[in-house]
């Protein structure tokens, strides 16, 4: 029997007002149980991707389906989501955080969630707004890994922090993710995260470019796929991109 | 739903109670500088009536901020809560749009009633000198409920239509505003400022229907319709229509904010 593939978009497109296409006619399926690098320069539409499988965006045309479904209540029980920016309200308590998750996702491992924030030491009743960036940004690493999802939605998670904080952040992930299921993570910083990713998709102003292996791009290419990654997209670099589609 | 609601009554009661605290204590402070002078010397000294005047001062400045705080807190939860940062969170819940909505709605209107009971129990203790207790027992209760039943045996329905109607009014009231801050949302840059604009232009545009309707068809408004009931059954209509034109507006406000939630949703 066929499994149905865990991400099926097809002809995906998102347009924001009448000039910016974000995606642009989309397809790509992904499968159960792989690390998949969501890579391109800044505004190649990966946040967009992100958002509109979690369903925070609505497309402008074309199909997206997770678990054979469309965006809505059931896909978001199977995702967990860590955006790239600090969302959790800062007026409660990591104890606080830890009730409204195991209220809301009936996948959260409460127990996994304590030991988690114990081996950090991040105390449960000290409030969130009195915590440092770093502190917030494990907080939300943890919770977000201690759900055993289907599909783990990750944006720039590496982005902005010290080598030794990335290691752990890739550590956490690797280690805590349900293996059943398949991480989806987006990043620039290819040379840091290449060593776990399974596959890689590559994304230029809204279009799939290329999605492959890493075993694969490394053995036809010849090169890393950092490398890779710097010989296609050399004049964007240099040209310098801005935007956050 | 429920859970929704008990987080939404968190956050919301986080920046009241202390509001709440400061009412009742300055009530009962007022309570206690205005009856001691009174009872016990009746020629209050200058100064004890300086600290009573600033006391009263004070809890009037407090019962607005009550007042103000909780329109604040309101529009606050649901612009931060759901279309700001924690929106993040919220929108990815297992949840359709309208329960999100549904539990700030709900709490918002559980805030608005705490705080009328917080300021009427204010109030309460502002006057509860043993005399009005004496009065109010010396009350023949049983022979005004008799005679209230005698001369209009549906006078409970008309508390209950009243209560329906302040409910309703106070949906459709912070409904107009969620609708407006979910049209700000849709433009690009000056979200709040949008807000603001979109609540102006719909308050004068539900005022210009509401004149133009009454224009063409004058038995439509509430004055007229208030002016022709001659009957008791004909002022209980009057209740209904105020409740059903106040619902008619909560469902519009409701649809519409539901509506830019679900397809229109663009978080920054």
């Amino acid at each position: 029997m066929t499994q149905t593939p865990l991400v099926q978009l097809q002809q995906l497109t998102k347009q924001y007002g009448k000039e910016t296409l974000a995606l642009d006619h989309l397809d790509l399926t992904l499968s159960r149980g792989r690390i998949v690098g969501l890579l391109g320069p800044n505004g190649s539409g990966k946040t967009t991707l992100i958002k509109l499988l979690c369903g925070l965006l609505q497309p402008s045309s074309g199909t997206i389906r997770i678990d054979g479904q469309a965006p809505g209540v059931y896909t978001k029980s199977i995702i967990s989501y860590l955006p790239d920016q600090i969302y959790f309200p800062l007026w409660m308590k990591t104890a606080d955080l830890i009730d409204f998750f195991a209220d809301f996702y009936s996948d959260f491992n409460r127990q996994k969630a304590l030991s988690m924030l114990d081996a950090l030491s991040i105390p449960l009743r000290q409030r969130l707004k009195n915590m440092s960036k770093g502190t917030l940004e494990k907080v939300q690493l943890v919770l977000v890994m201690s759900r055993r999802a289907q599909l783990y939605l990750m944006d720039e998670p590496i982005a902005g922090v010290d080598p030794a904080a990335r290691d752990f952040i890739l550590n956490t992930i690797l280690t805590n993710y349900n293996e059943e299921g398949t991480v989806l993570l987006s990043t620039h910083l290819i040379g840091d995260i290449e060593r776990v990713l399974d596959e890689v998709v590559f994304l230029q102003h809204g279009r799939l470019l290329r999605h492959d292996t890493v075993d694969q791009i490394r053995e036809v290419e010849g090169m890393s796929v950092d490398r890779y990654f710097r010989e296609q997209f050399r004049t964007e670099t240099l040209a310098g991109g801005n935007g956050t589609w | 739903m429920v859970k929704l609601l008990r987080y939404e009554l968190k956050a919301l009661l986080r920046g009241l109670l202390p509001i709440y605290g400061a009412v009742l204590a300055v009530a009962l402070c007022n309570r206690l500088l205005w009856f001691f002078p009174m009872s016990l010397h009746r020629s209050s000294s200058d100064l004890t009536g300086i600290a009573a005047i600033i006391a009263l001062s004070v809890y009037v400045l407090l019962c607005i901020g009550v007042a103000v705080l909780t329109l604040i807190v309101i529009v606050q939860r649901f612009y931060q809560g759901l279309l700001g940062k924690e929106g993040y969170l919220m929108f990815t819940l297992p949840l359709k749009s309208w329960q999100l909505m549904g539990s700030k709605l709900l709490g918002a209107f559980l805030v608005t009633m705490l705080s009328t009971i917080v300021g009427l129990c204010s109030i309460l203790i502002l006057v509860s000198y043993p005399e009005i207790y004496q009065d109010l027992l010396a009350i023949h209760w049983a022979e005004i409920f008799h005679d209230a039943f005698v001369k209009m045996p549906s006078w409970p329905l008309f508390l209950v239509e009243f209560f329906l109607y302040c409910c309703i009014l106070t949906f459709a009231s912070t409904l107009l505003l969620y609708v407006s801050m979910a049209l700000g949302h849709l433009s690009h840059n000056h979200r709040i400022l949008w807000a603001v604009i979109w609540y102006v232009v719909l308050s004068t545009v539900i005022s210009a229907i509401e004149s133009i309707v009454t224009a063409l068809v004058p038995s439509l408004s509430f004055l007229s319709v208030l002016e022709q009931a001659t009957t008791t059954l004909d002022l209980h209509l009057v209740f209904w229509y105020g409740i059903g034109y106040y619902l008619l507006q909560s469902v519009v406000f409701f649809l519409g904010t539901n509506f830019i939630l679900t397809k229109r949703l663009n978080l920054q």
